[in-house]
């Protein structure tokens, strides 16, 4: 938890716009990188990211808690949901589609020539071996591996056990690394050895 | 079965792998683990490729918001119009499904509101109705009027030629006002019987000498009730200088009347406001004899002769004068005839014109009963009723606009079932 949330939330109850956006401005990282690993592109993930805080609006009043990101993340995470679903009964607006328009890193700071290639070519695959899973495995696989959140902050995410966390982590990361080793010289050392 | 027991363990501890990395194991579990990978070198490739797997995933590079999602008062505005209404959610199915629903509603509140006001169904035909209702009062006093002038047109061509005639023989009509003289066919008949002209050669003076001249005028007029005639200066007294010339009969109009049959027909008034007068007619003709002798007569034989000679003239212009009448008569009667016939034509026909214009009023009538009794047995119905009757269509309007709404509430609620879910625990981040 953020240090001051608890008075954005509250100011935020109040209807105050500013701390809610203040809100935003701390989370609208998160939430846009969980939506875009989940749904494979920017577009969709600006969508999502702005639904998700429209949504939050609408129900900052019946928030309880005191951790703003879990909570977020699940309005995230059923927004995503719905999108997906929503896809699914309009085959044109495919993630295959969404795929064409390739997530476009806009991470900052100075990067080796190995990272820039890796964040290229590879970072294009392995968002091609996320999509792979399941959007349930997705998500953890997002949460745990690409975000670092723990397994019970992902748990509370994604609304499930630590149990089936878990698991469904397990076999998706088995999947992406079976994905994965197809890529030969574009993965680093230690992968190939292992391979 | 040592084997399955072993595999069993392999695979249990390869389920652990993932969950060993992130050191989410329990210490038992994670002695287990390590007992088994050192025995096991599948597992310990199976344990470096996810590792490796993991480390390329938390080396993927966090992606930078394309833009600020902070909300704007607009997005607030939207978001508690939301709330108010989470039926109708901002997703295109959402607003696709409220706006036919607003749509269909519309359409039938303003369907039951037309029908309210009567446009639609029997009211509405009764609605249109009164305005041919007022025509036909109108009606029957313009239509009979306008064939009017057809009846007399076969007049006024002729009834031009008779001031051209009249220097000979001019009928003056009536002693009624010209204007309210319709007397169209009258002129045509007088026409041709109009020139009366007699000359009369003098004949040769017996007695040359006239030692004095003896004026004698013969006026004859003939008037059919009809004022003194003006008088004209008739003819002209002829100055010989020895026997008399000639005789010269003069046919004057006393009146000159110039007949506009044409005019009269136009102004022809319509059977309403104006009988058509029955006309009276005048022939008024003064025949005028000149005789003059110049000389004295030689003798009582000569004067005899004279006298004689103006007796015969007199007698000839006397009888001119009569066929002249007669002929007026002849075409008085005729035009008379004619005109009664006219009338009577024109009567018939304006009585025909009167009966379909009142026929046409009565049908209107019995339409504006037949709809007032409509609209009352309708109104009688409703009343029994108590309610507006409501067509068949609008109830399947109606139906439709149901189902419309039920649709967006329900695709509403499903979209919101989530976000309550999420409220539902946020009892468990209290605990955080």
């Amino acid at each position: 938890m953020n240090t001051g949330d608890l008075e954005l939330i509250r100011r935020s109850k109040e209807g105050d716009l500013d701390a809610f956006n203040e809100i935003v401005a701390r989370y609208q990282r998160q939430v846009f990188n969980t939506a875009a690993r989940i749904l494979g592109g920017t577009s969709y993930a600006d969508d999502a990211t702005q639904e998700t805080f429209i949504s939050a609006y609408r129900a900052i009043g019946k928030f309880r808690g005191v951790n703003l990101a879990p909570w977020l993340l699940r309005i995230t995470k059923n927004q995503c949901y719905d999108m997906i679903r929503a896809m699914r009964r309009r085959p044109a607006d495919s993630l295959e589609e969404n795929l064409a328009n390739p997530l476009v890193s806009r991470a900052q700071g100075g990067r080796s020539p190995e990272e820039e290639t890796l964040r290229s070519e590879l970072a294009a695959e392995i968002q091609g071996a996320i999509l792979s899973l399941t959007a349930e495995q997705r998500l953890l696989v997002t949460l745990i591996d690409v975000q670092g959140f723990s397994y019970e902050e992902a748990a509370k995410v994604a609304e499930v056990s630590i149990g089936t966390v878990k698991s469904r982590l397990s076999r998706g990361r088995a999947r992406i690394r079976d994905h994965l080793r197809g890529m030969g010289e574009l993965l680093p050392s230690e992968f190939r050895q292992s391979s | 079965m040592t084997t399955f027991w072993q595999n069993r363990r392999h695979a249990r501890i390869r389920e652990m792998l993932s969950s060993y990395i992130d050191e989410e194991v329990s210490a038992s579990e994670a002695r287990r683990v390590e007992e088994h990978l050192a025995g096991c070198e599948e597992c310990v490739a199976e344990l470096e490729s996810l590792r490796a797997t993991t480390t390329l995933l938390g080396r993927m590079p966090l992606l930078e918001p394309p833009r600020s999602y902070a909300l704007n008062p607009a997005d607030v505005e939207e978001a508690t119009q939301q709330r108010r209404l989470p039926s109708f959610e901002s997703s295109t199915g959402g607003l696709a499904a409220a706006g036919a629903a607003a749509l269909v509603v519309a359409l039938v509140v303003g369907v039951a509101l037309l029908a309210r006001l009567g446009l639609f169904g029997g009211e509405g035909t009764f609605q249109a109705a009164p305005a041919p209702q007022a025509a036909p009062a109108q009606a029957p006093l313009a239509a009979p009027a306008a064939p009017a002038p057809a009846a007399p047109t076969t007049v006024p061509q002729a009834a031009r030629v008779a001031p051209t005639v009249a220097p000979a023989a001019e009928m003056a009509a009536p002693a009624q006002p010209a204007a309210a003289a319709p007397a169209a066919p009258s002129p045509r008949a007088i026409a041709t019987s109009a020139p009366v002209e007699i000359v009369q050669e003098a004949a040769p003076a017996p007695a040359a000498p006239s030692p004095r001249a003896i004026a004698t005028s013969a006026p004859v007029e003939i008037a059919q009730e009809a004022p003194p005639a003006p008088a004209a200066p008739a003819g002209k007294a002829m100055r010989e200088s020895d026997e008399i010339k000639e005789i010269e009969i003069e046919v004057q109009a006393m009146a000159d009347v110039d007949v506009d049959a044409t005019s009269t027909v136009e102004s022809l008034p319509s059977q309403e406001t104006a009988p058509v007068p029955t006309p009276t007619y005048a022939v008024k003709v003064r025949v005028t004899t000149h005789i003059e002798y110049v000389s004295t007569p030689a003798s009582e034989a000569e004067a005899s002769a004279r006298a004689t000679y103006v007796a015969q003239a007199d007698a000839t212009v006397t009888a001119a004068t009569n066929e002249v009448r007669a002929k007026h008569a002849t075409a008085l009667a005729q035009y008379t005839e004619e005109r009664v016939a006219a009338q009577a034509t024109y009567e018939a026909q304006t009585a025909e014109w009167e009966a379909a214009a009142t026929a046409q009023v009565q049908e209107y009538a019995s339409q504006a009963t037949a709809q007032a009794r409509y609209v009352e047995i309708q109104a009688t119905e409703r009343a029994a009723q108590g309610e507006i009757t409501i067509p068949l269509w609008a109830l399947w309007m109606v139906g439709g606009a149901a189902l419309a709404v039920v649709a967006a509430v329900a695709t509403g609620l499903m979209r919101r079932r989530t976000e309550t879910n999420i409220d539902e625990r946020d009892g468990q981040d209290r605990n955080n």
